[in-house]
């Protein structure tokens, strides 16, 4: 018990790990939708997207989520936009804008001087939050885990039959971009947990193991955000004891999981697939 | 007679080309149409004006007397979807599926009250699913798979179902208890529209046919536009046709 419970008389570790909760929370509820509406690919475009948002919103000193949210969203903009617009499709549009953002950040973090640490905005750095950053993450967790709960069901239609959503008369745009927006902001609120490069491990897991074990959305968003939670704790404190990369720990763990429910789940699960 | 889809002049162009041009159909309440013509004959089209999803040049639809958005809004009209076009793997049931044609009725939060479960109760009863109704969609037949989308149109109150290629890569014997189903539900009232581009049967259960070659080749009862007449003018090559083809 005292394993567990000695590390929380650290301020620092106990804001890590309501953080990383919070960060564990609102990227399993939307994994769901990602892995069901395969956006997977589109993860990845928007949390590498943000990079040169950090980097510029540190030289005009605005909060680091503002920029980062900017550019995020301003990555899937562009790659709908491209896609819209020439016969490029889906991968090619989002392989070019989010590497060239990303290297865009790259560029800036190179030249501008400041005291960005590049491997905390890449990897995740949740043991150093500063109190402000800490409740901004919190904030944005919280509204965002609370409006793709209680809008569940319309996202749900909207992945699932877009035709039947705008035959009554469901505005299919509105949650298409709304959808993106949670993305963009779900991704500047785990900047800090697990890095922008690891939390597309987060916003695409989580719902991949629910999705092996149940055939129950209500469920599956349940299991989801254990198997998350569950991961960015034990990341932390395996963290705190060995002295390992945070960000690395937490995806290991929901990594390792996600194997266990690979060959043992009980209906969808490899063994028992074997077996029928 | 009272029309349940009434089309005038209509006009259509897609993505540069004209896909339907100056169509004019009439389909009386309670008749089951076969809409039939080559792929790319424009049965995909018709569908998306019917349902608004394509912008229009020209012409006026109406359904039950209303304009698409007020059916819209009423749930008037609804789609089942190609069976290939639905990712059969969703984490959701028979019952979920049929829930979601009330959706349209409900705040975003789309809570379902006693009414709509009544709803769904009764839909589910009128296309014999309610045994399965706690089902993974995923693991039910080609058969039920289709009756999953008509119960949904019927939870929403739809009078008029456009089927969109129904019986692609389904046996016989399913085919012949969806048409008793869709027959069954016209003497409820409702009307039937179903795309297909194979000939070898709609004729034996529809009562209407549209022949559709980006224009109206013929349409009416079938007993006097089903000829083979009309059928070779829908299915010529394009290119055979004497004097070129006005829409291209």
């Amino acid at each position: 018990m005292d394993v567990i419970i000695a590390p929380l008389q650290y301020d620092f570790m106990l804001k890590a790990i309501v953080v990383s909760s919070l960060v564990g929370v609102v990227c399993a509820l939307l994994s769901c939708f990602l892995v069901l509406k395969r956006w997977s690919m589109m993860g990845e475009a928007v949390s590498h997207s943000v990079l040169p948002g950090v980097v510029l919103a540190y030289l005009f000193s605005v909060p680091y989520s503002i920029g980062a949210f900017l550019f995020g969203l301003g990555g899937v903009l562009g790659i709908g936009f491209i896609k819209q617009r020439v016969r490029l499709k889906d991968d090619a549009a989002i392989g070019i804008v989010y590497t060239t953002l990303f290297a865009l950040g790259l560029v800036l973090v190179s030249k501008i001087p400041s005291n960005i640490d590049l491997m905390h905005i890449l990897f995740g750095y949740v043991l150093g939050i500063s109190n402000a950053d800490a409740w901004q993450v919190g904030i944005i967790a919280v509204a965002v885990s609370a409006l793709l709960y209680g809008l569940r069901r319309s996202l749900l239609l909207y992945s699932f039959d877009p035709a039947h959503a705008s035959a009554i008369r469901l505005n299919v745009n509105f949650y298409h971009y709304l959808l993106l927006t949670l993305l963009a902001l779900t991704v500047v609120a785990s900047v800090q947990t697990v890095g922008i490069v690891l939390v597309v491990a987060m916003l695409i897991t989580p719902g991949a193991i629910a999705h092996l074990l149940t055939d129950r959305f209500d469920h599956m968003l349940l299991i989801a955000v254990a198997a998350s939670v569950s991961s960015t704790i034990a990341g932390a404190y395996a963290s705190y004891y060995f002295d390992v990369s945070t960000g690395g720990a937490m995806v290991l763990v929901l990594g390792a999981i996600f194997l266990l429910t690979f060959l043992f789940a009980p209906k969808y699960g490899v063994i028992n697939q074997v077996g029928r | 007679m009272r029309s349940a889809i009434d089309i005038e002049n209509l006009t259509v162009r897609y993505q540069g080309k004209t896909a339907l041009h100056d169509v004019n159909v009439s389909l009386p309440v309670a008749s089951i149409c076969g809409l039939v013509g080559m792929n790319g004959a424009g049965k995909s089209t018709l569908f998306k004006a019917i349902m608004n999803a394509v912008p229009t040049v020209s012409g006026k639809v109406r359904l039950e007397g209303h304009t698409v958005k007020t059916a819209q809004k009423r749930g008037l009209v609804a789609y089942v979807p190609q069976t290939e076009s639905v990712d059969w793997n969703f984490p959701v049931s028979v019952r979920d599926v049929v829930m979601m044609g009330r959706y349209g009725f409900m705040n975003p939060l789309r809570r379902p009250k006693a009414a709509d479960h009544e709803l769904v109760d009764q839909a589910l009863a009128r296309v014999h699913l309610t045994d399965f109704q706690d089902r993974q969609v995923g693991q039910l037949s080609g058969g039920q798979r289709k009756r999953v989308f008509v119960a949904r149109a019927l939870a929403q109150g739809a009078t008029i179902l456009l089927l969109d290629e129904p019986f692609a890569g389904v046996d016989a014997k399913t085919e012949a208890s969806l048409v008793d189903l869709l027959k069954e539900l016209q003497g409820q009232g409702i009307t039937t529209l179903i795309a297909a581009h194979d000939l070898a049967t709609i004729g034996s259960y529809c009562d209407h046919i549209i022949l559709l070659k980006g224009e109206v080749i013929a349409a009416g009862p079938t007993k006097q536009v089903f000829t083979e007449e009309n059928i070779a003018k829908t299915y010529d090559s394009v290119f055979g046709v004497k004097g070129g083809v006005p829409w291209m």
